[in-house]
């Protein structure tokens, strides 16, 4: 008896699970990764021009007569598609794939110029909702269009969109760009009511270049960082574990190069009155790793080039804080976020006109640099 | 009613009440706090803790001063037949709502993050099934079965946690004890709210070996719970930051998209995670679905109190499917909540009191 | 517990079985008339071409003569025994007796005391006892105008020696195995536990096989309520014959609809020591080498003899690598089909891309692709089995390796798949219980199946199900997943490591053994009284 029960309860669920079918189940060859996002503005000025490309997975993996294909053509697909929505896009792309288009392993997120003048909430409001992008993801802007960026001839990296994201891994040698992620970007942007810095990326012929950053205020771009400032404000924002500076000696030809290894910043509310002084304070540590021929380092010529590092130091990062103040006028270095913080009864008053009292705030710039290392020679 | 070996020990009742209360309101709960309190989120769970201890301590002194009674024989001793019959049928019906509240909440989860073109019938039938096949075979073995799995979820909700610390960014819960005394007041009872779970205990403390150890059941239990709430909202917010943490419908989960494994084994977490989660929710469910079982069961005085299960079965079921949407299920989430406040707080505390008044007028007539 | 046996066996006992009343009976006493006897036992034994029988008459020359009758079964016997030590002292050794003793009881008493020269002798009143222990192997005696008969032990035939067990072979520790001879396994144990408390007690089972089942275990250290149910099941088979300890296992476990073994079976004698020193209760059943050890948990099925025999970091590792293959086992191919085809966004991109490339051309989905690899497995593993030994390598690699890489090559499969069976198959060949590793490799199929529908939920379902099963599955009133079912964090430790010896001071909680301590720490003494000069050879 018992055992019929079992045996009709087992048939009847096996029946049922399968009659209804596997609703989620797409085979992994059933999908396009698709690896980059690209947003433009469309050529009507209206609409989005959605652009995503994906690796053709038989061409880059390199068994079964996939290498000789290699050569053939490329390797990855660009398919662009006019809409309102990148979701809408998705779907009306589909209408020319044979197969589901899958987010999952969405590296890089493009922004055009054009779309981030026009402002970029839509592209917010998408990330933030979607459950499938990676939170680990890039949002880069393009200057010109992001489309370019992707139809670029690169040979470097098989994948496209493993190329410009491990372009941030470079981060930790060269901190001349923003590095941040999705998960990071949401954070700012609903933080700091959508003033955020992105990195900036520049397409060329066949690499593209990261450096700069972009500097959204309310959603919307309104100009750049060149690469020198957004060093400065990097040293800001405390994030450099690695960039290189240069000084000129008087007399030589060539200069005395400096590895930044460590930076600390620290913030200091000097004065609260209309308008606050603020004192940031950095500490830099590093190496010297190239000195003109002639030079022979020693303890006190390491203090007069510690004392000219500082100099240099100063001068770039107040320029970086001078022109988010005067140009911009936009408090991208988190100095409000530090009164929030740490001053809330300053901040109280300083809340609800933050925009405009910012950019005539005192800002000083305090540089200790240490050096640590010079090198295997003298 | 319950066998007599279908007995637990106080180790086993401890795993029961955390198990009862970590399920899925520790997905929504850093939100919750991070809307009323912004970065004094935590001190909220802190006094959320305090208060569900008190609840439980009431709870615990209502299990001791009716020891072995079951919950219908001490309502209905105290408070007349029809009152004790109503309220246990209220309590009853209290239990199911939370049951299909859970399992909706958690169908929305998986929707989201794990299957998202599967029905969400089928995901709550499947587990409902499971549910069913698991109390039906008594309180012992399904509290066996929560000592088991305690391990296995609690070490993976641990290392995922610690996987998000090098992201995390602790000056973002500054500034402190700025948020006023009132709201917080306020929210630590929603805070507490997401610690309910302990009145569990009410019906199945009938099957207590001892009743000894109730006390130190209320204060272990909900001990780890309120360390393990403090550890994920200060995690959670200090890596999404207040406004993003408001903003997201599990800010828990949005966190563990972002978590990088090191080694690079495995792209993205979360859905393992989640599918781990479920264990958590499962357990949750149990314990309710039991005790909705156990008490109809003793409010009809049934022999075996499996019959029941079968017969709550669809109720669960319809009333899970009843919300529309998302912001529909908040609603009914709050107002499941706030009966929370009732029947672990209030009725317990009426209880008790009504008892011992009883008792003092026995003894002087 | 009881419903199943009443399911099982009450049934049957209401029918009215013809061979019983054929069985040889206790009641038929024997008669004092030798003509009588032999015409009735030969009656019981009639077309049984293998019977001998055999008629003399012993006597000295000038006393009185006695006509005796001797039977036994061509093959059973130990022919040297019969001629030396019963023909030939009955006949040459009787004639030397004297007068007064040879005649009625006295020579009776004589023959069964001073003549026969044979270990077991053995006094018996009916026909039934006489015709089994004919059958047994022993030689039957009847002695004119007496009721009484004597068996003689002459058991002696044809049997395997003791040799290596096949099935649980080691690298170190004894190469001893059980053999199919029940006294022989008996034994083997015996040599290991010389202690009067090792109680063996036989019963037998079968209405025509007649087996010898033992049931061994230690007095003080056994629960008796284990033993006892171990006897009140035992005795309530009734069957027409058990050929293997699996009928016994089958007919007494607990749920006979689980996957999982609920016995602990073994070929090898010093792992019965073992259990039976854990408070086991041990059931050796005669024409088989597998004893069975009751009750067992899912942990100790785990185990196997050498982890106790090497050093315990090694037999940890062990241990974790067994349960890590275990869980391969069970959900390797269920976990790929769930990452492929439901959420291939847990893989790190260039994985799932080379994934990917190497599915291109494929006909089928994952699910199919995964079951055509594990049916074409298991048939491969079975033929292998059934085939003598030279044959079935060259099955492997005809299978193994021309199949497979002709699959490969002619894309049905994609390479990832074969090498995620391999796994899968080797993984389950790593855990030593093999009843156990079939139920992991059943459990696989109905994982793949569940991952098929819902992907990791379908899994975590599948999971969730066996567990509750798990949980409320109970050998002999133990739990089966102790000992994790209770917050003892010592005992569950030993799960997953095997504990240094010295600190296993207690037996297991599960065969609630009456005597507890395993071992008493005889070197904290020493360390009070050593001190220094012992402190660097002690960690």
């Amino acid at each position: 008896m018992k055992l019929k029960k079992i045996f009709l309860i087992t048939v009847a669920v096996l029946s049922v699970f399968y009659t209804i079918g596997c609703w989620d189940m797409v085979d992994i060859d059933k999908r396009f990764f698709v690896g980059n996002i690209g947003v433009d503005r469309a050529e009507d000025g209206e609409q989005m021009l959605v652009t995503f490309t994906f690796p053709i997975v038989r061409k880059i993996a390199g068994g079964q007569g996939g290498g000789q294909g290699g050569g053939g053509g490329s390797t990855i697909v660009v398919i662009s598609t006019v809409t309102d929505s990148i979701h809408a896009a998705a779907r009306q792309a589909a209408m020319r794939l044979s197969r589901r288009l899958f987010f999952e392993h969405t590296r890089v997120i493009l922004i055009g110029e054009e779309l981030a003048r026009d402002g970029i909430e839509e592209v917010v409001n998408f990330l933030e909702r979607n459950t499938e992008i990676n939170r680990r993801g890039r949002v880069i802007v393009v200057r010109g269009k992001a489309k370019d960026a992707l139809t670029i001839k690169n040979e470097i990296e098989v994948l496209l969109a493993l190329y410009i994201a491990n372009i941030f891994e470079n981060r930790d040698i060269c901190a001349r760009f923003i590095e941040t992620d999705v998960d990071e970007f949401m954070k700012q942007v609903h933080s700091m009511n959508g003033n955020v810095l992105l990195p900036r990326l520049t397409p060329g012929k066949t690499d593209v270049k990261i450096g700069g950053a972009a500097v959204i205020k309310k959603y919307k771009l309104v100009g750049w960082l060149e690469e020198n400032e957004t060093l400065g404000a990097n040293f800001v924002l405390g994030e450099i574990s690695g960039a290189d500076i240069m000084i000129d000696i008087p007399g030589y030809k060539y200069p005395v190069v400096f590895t930044v290894t460590h930076n600390k910043a620290a913030m200091e509310l000097l004065e609260a009155g209309d308008y606050p002084k603020f004192r940031v304070k950095l500490e830099v540590k590093g190496e010297i790793v190239e000195t003109p021929e002639q030079i022979q380092l020693a303890p006190e010529m390491l203090k007069i080039i510690e004392k000219m590092l500082e100099d240099r130091i100063n001068h770039m990062v107040l320029a970086s804080i001078r022109k988010l103040q005067e140009e911009y006028q936009v408090d991208l270095l988190g100095f409000g976020e530090y009164l929030s913080k740490y001053k809330p009864d300053v901040w109280e008053e300083y809340k609800k006109d933050w925009e405009n009292i910012f950019p005539d705030a005192e800002i000083n710039v305090e540089t200790k640099v240490k050096i640590r290392g010079i090198g295997a020679s003298k | 009613m319950l066998m007599d070996d279908d007995r637990i020990s106080t180790g086993q009742a401890m795993a029961l009440v955390i198990n009862a209360i970590l399920g899925v309101s520790l997905t929504i709960l850093p939100r919750d706090v991070a809307k009323t309190a912004g970065p004094d989120c935590w001190i909220l769970v802190i006094l959320g803790g305090v208060f569900a201890f008190i609840a439980a301590l009431i709870i615990a002194a209502v299990i001791t001063r009716f020891n072995g009674k079951t919950f219908t024989e001490y309502t209905s001793f105290v408070l007349g037949r029809p009152a004790g019959f109503l309220a246990g049928a209220l309590y009853a019906f209290y239990f199911v709502l939370v049951c299909a509240v859970v399992l909706r909440n958690f169908a929305e989860v998986m929707k989201n993050f794990v299957l998202e073109t599967t029905p969400r019938e089928f995901v709550i039938i499947t587990l409902l099934l499971l549910s069913f096949y698991l109390i039906r075979h008594g309180l012992e073995p399904m509290v066996r079965f929560m000592v088991i799995n305690f391990p296995i979820w609690f070490i993976t909700a641990i290392v995922a946690l610690i996987l998000t610390l090098n992201k995390v960014d602790f000056s973002e819960l500054l500034p402190s004890f700025r948020t006023p005394p009132d709201k917080i007041l306020f929210g630590s009872v929603s805070a507490a709210i997401s610690m309910a779970g302990f009145e569990v205990l009410m019906v199945a403390g009938q099957g207590l070996k001892t009743t000894r150890h109730v006390y130190k059941i209320a204060a272990v239990s909900i001990g780890i719970v309120t360390a393990f709430y403090i550890y994920l909202v200060v995690i959670v917010v200090s890596m999404l930051g207040v406004d993003e943490t408001r903003r997201l419908l599990w800010p828990t989960f949005a966190v563990l998209r972002s978590i990088t494994v090191p080694g690079g084994v495995l792209e993205r977490i979360e859905a393992p995670i989640i599918i781990v989660w479920v264990i958590m929710v499962f357990t949750t469910l149990s314990a309710y679905y039991f005790s909705a079982t156990i008490t109809f069961a003793n409010l009809f005085k049934a022999k075996e109190f499996k019959i029941f299960a079968p017969l709550l079965f669809p109720w669960i079921y319809f009333l899970s499917m009843m919300p529309q949407n998302v912001l529909e299920l908040e609603n009914w989430l709050k107002f499941a909540g706030n009966l929370a406040v009732v029947f672990g707080l209030i009725i317990p505390f009426i209880l008790l009191i009504a008892g011992s008044v009883k008792a003092r007028w026995g003894k002087s007539k | 517990m009881g419903k199943i046996f009443d399911t099982l066996f009450h049934r049957r006992k209401t029918e009215i079985f013809y061979e019983r009343d054929m069985a040889p009976d206790r009641s038929r006493k024997l008669y004092k008339d030798i003509d009588e006897n032999i015409r009735i036992f030969n009656e019981y034994l009639a077309d049984c071409d293998d019977l001998i029988s055999r008629e003399f008459v012993v006597g000295n020359p000038g006393g009185p003569k006695h006509r005796m009758a001797l039977f036994n079964i061509d093959g059973l016997v130990d022919k040297r025994l019969v001629h030396e030590e019963i023909m030939k002292s009955l006949m040459l050794f009787a004639r030397q007796v004297p007068l007064e003793y040879s005649v009625g009881d006295k020579f009776f008493q004589l023959v069964k005391d001073g003549l026969l020269t044979v270990a077991e002798v053995r006094e018996i009143d009916n026909f039934g006892e006489a015709v089994l222990a004919v059958l047994s192997g022993d030689t039957a005696l009847f002695i004119d105008k007496l009721d009484r008969g004597l068996i003689l032990n002459t058991r002696g035939w044809e049997k395997r020696s003791v040799q290596e067990p096949a099935t649980e072979a080691v690298i170190r520790g004894p190469r001893e195995g059980f053999t199919e001879t029940y006294r022989v396994n008996v034994a083997l144990v015996r040599r290991r536990i010389k202690d009067p408390n090792l109680k063996v007690q036989t019963i037998r089972l079968g209405r025509h096989t007649r087996t010898d089942v033992g049931v061994l275990y230690i007095k003080g250290i056994a629960n008796p309520s284990i033993v006892e149910e171990v006897l009140k099941r035992l005795n309530s088979i009734d069957t027409s014959g058990v050929l293997e300890s699996g009928y016994i296992e089958q007919m007494i476990e607990d749920n006979w609809l689980s996957f999982f073994p609920q016995f602990r079976r073994t070929e090898r004698p010093d792992v019965a020591a073992a259990s039976l020193m854990e408070g086991n209760v041990l059931i050796i059943c005669d024409n088989t080498p597998f004893a069975l050890i009751a009750p067992t948990t899912f942990y100790s099925l785990f185990q196997s003899p050498e982890d106790y025999y090497e050093r315990w970091y090694i037999a940890s590792l062990i241990r974790i690598l067994r349960m890590t293959a275990a869980f391969l086992a069970a959900t390797a191919p269920a976990l790929y089909v769930a990452m492929i085809s439901f959420h291939p966004g847990m893989l790190p991109t260039d994985l799932a891309l080379s994934i990917g490339a190497t599915r291109e051309g494929v006909p089928f989905t994952t699910t199919v692709e995964a079951l055509i690899m594990m049916l074409a497995l298991e048939v491969l593993r079975e033929a292998g089995i059934r085939l003598p030994g030279p044959i079935g390598q060259t099955i492997g690699i005809v299978g193994g390796l021309v199949v497979g890489e002709a699959a490969v090559r002619a894309g049905i499969v994609s390479p990832i798949m074969v090498i995620l069976i391999a796994i899968n198959a080797i993984s389950s060949f790593a855990i030593p219980n093999f009843s156990l590793a079939v139920a992991f490799r059943l459990l696989a199929f109905i994982f793949l199946f569940l991952a098929s529908v819902a992907g990791l939920y379908g899994l975590i379902l599948g999971y969730l199900g066996l567990t509750i099963h798990l949980v409320t599955l109970k050998s002999f009133g133990s739990n089966y997943l102790s000992p994790l079912v209770s917050f003892k964090m010592k005992k569950a430790w030993d799960i997953f490591v095997r504990p240094p010896l010295p600190s296993i001071k207690e037996r297991p909680d599960y065969t609630k053994p009456l005597d507890r301590e395993r071992m008493r720490d005889l070197r904290q003494d020493q360390e009070g009284r050593g001190g220094d000069e012992n402190a660097d050879g002690r960690r």
